[in-house]
């Protein structure tokens, strides 16, 4: 009875170790496949526009494995956009002894300052907001809530108002 | 109008030609007569001509080129940052409730005098864990009622597109608080001195130096779009058909009231968020047009020319009762 028992632990075990080692495996293969391979971008701070919060601490290998593809955020050639290489590539003949695949154009070269004569391409920060917020809302008070803003992600800058004080 | 106007003052003419015989032996006095209502009738029919005319040439496309602002409301998500933007950037008192505060969201808010925008919460249907939110302000309409109703043009439509208010002309009638059809103008009730009416500007100074507005600089959930109408209604009917599940198959602003240079899509019926859906797709200055366009020329064609057909037929009445003795006298 003893014994039984701690077989069936046993093989408990090694069925969870199999499945997180399956699941992790390969979750990290597929996008690790899509990119770049071996050198996946790891903890990022996002901090280029940050004015009224602070910069934003951003766990790529975490949000990587959550969302099982790079395609979940960025453009990829399979999301039907037809862009030129050159619109995410940095390419050049430096480029070319290597891999396209380790020069990728910041999502800023693009997603910079908001242009108003090109309405359909959004500005740094919507772009950044919109990626999250395909998940994030309706995660805790995203979306429910003003105060969402600085509970998951960024807190919030002291800043002073342009506004005229109570009266 | 002025079709109908036509009728009753050719019908004159018709009725003393109709008197007119050549056994009628005053065919002198007659045919003054009929030269007279002639002259009458064309002299309205030419005022008319003019008053029509005059009409014609206020009808007013809208500017080419003006700038506009898409509302998504799928992608707003309450966060409230283009309000706290909007009173920044026009010097507005800083609100009772902080901008992080989502008790405002309980009540259905309009804008104020205090507030040029404000966003409420409504339910989705579809999903009751992400709610909708819906930013009210001025839609900058391309032939505003406000800018028609004000007697003393206190308001302008600018190239641009924004609805501009002058507070140093206005003098307080508020005919533009009942023209609105969003009910958007605010009146400065608080300020015993020199009330104004408050209103979003579309941030007509920025505009003009190249900028985008601020509620849309601050928005980060992409709900707040600009650019120039024509480009944004593209944009629209394109998320519409690339995604048809997701949003109702309407643009709003489009046509409504003429169509007004703020625009916005939804993923449920406009009404159900709000939004007055009872509008008529032609500005509402034409519902008006015709009838004050009639009313200088009722007050000054109509009295000369009854006032002469009256006139012309109580003298034929008295001739002819004249005419009648005269025979009675013969016979």
């Amino acid at each position: 009875m003893k014994k039984q028992g701690v077989w069936s632990v046993l093989v408990l075990g090694c069925c969870i170790a199999a499945a997180v080692l399956f699941l992790g495996v390969d979750g990290m293969k597929t996008p690790a496949d899509a990119s770049s391979g071996s050198n996946l971008p790891g903890v990022r701070t996002l901090g280029s526009i940050s004015k009224m919060y602070t910069a934003v601490k951003f766990d790529h290998p975490k949000h990587v494995m959550i969302a099982g593809s790079c395609a979940a955020c960025h453009h990829q050639h399979q999301d039907g956009k037809k862009l030129n290489c050159k619109e995410c590539h940095d390419i050049g003949p430096a480029t070319f002894k290597n891999s396209v695949k380790s020069n990728f154009l910041a999502c800023s070269t693009c997603h910079g300052e908001y242009d108003p004569s090109n309405p359909s391409v959004p500005g740094l920060k919507v772009a950044y907001h919109k990626s999250c917020f395909q998940c994030h809302r309706g995660m805790g008070n995203i979306g429910a809530s003003p105060k969402g803003c600085a509970e998951l992600c960024h807190a919030k800058k002291a800043v002073k108002l342009g506004m005229k004080s109570k009266p | 109008m002025a079709k109908e106007l036509k009728g009753p003052m050719e019908e004159p003419i018709d009725r003393t030609e109709k008197g007119k015989g050549p056994e009628d032996g005053t065919g002198k006095g007659i045919n003054r007569r009929v030269f007279l209502g002639a002259l009458a009738a064309l002299g309205s029919t030419a005022a008319l001509g003019s008053a029509k005319k005059a009409l014609a040439s206020t009808e007013f496309e809208g500017y080419p080129n003006s700038f506009g602002l898409l509302t998504d409301l799928t992608a707003c998500v309450g966060c409230r940052s283009c309000e706290k933007a909007c009173n920044e950037e026009n010097k507005l008192p800083e609100p009772d409730k902080p901008f992080d505060d989502s008790s405002v969201f309980d009540e259905k808010r309009m804008p104020t005098q205090k507030a040029y925008t404000v966003v409420n919460r409504y339910e989705n249907p579809k999903d009751k864990d992400k709610p909708i939110y819906r930013k009210i302000q001025c839609n900058h309409c391309k032939e505003p009622a406000c800018l028609t109703s004000c007697p003393i043009h206190a308001y302008s439509k600018t190239p641009e597109g924004a609805v501009k208010y002058n507070p140093d002309l206005c003098f307080g009638c508020r005919y533009c608080m009942t023209a609105c059809p969003f009910y958007i103008p605010a009146y400065d009730y608080w300020s015993a001195l020199e009330p104004r009416i408050q209103k979003c500007t579309m941030c007509h100074p920025r505009l003009v130096e190249g900028k985008q507005t601020a509620c849309a600089e601050a928005c980060p959930a992409g709900a707040i779009t600009f650019g120039k109408r024509e480009d944004l209604i593209k944009i629209a009917r394109k998320r519409i058909e690339e995604n048809p599940d997701k949003y109702v198959d309407h643009i709003y602003g489009e046509n409504e009231v003429g169509g007004t240079n703020w625009l916005y899509i939804s993923g449920v019926p406009f009404d159900q968020v709000g939004f007055p859906t009872n509008l008529p797709s032609k500005p509402l200055i034409e519902e008006t047009k015709g009838f004050l366009g009639a009313v200088p020329v009722v007050l000054t064609a109509w009295p000369a020319l009854f006032g002469t057909i009256y006139a012309a037929l109580r003298h034929r009445e008295e001739i002819d009762k004249e005419d009648g003795k005269h025979e009675e006298v013969k016979k």
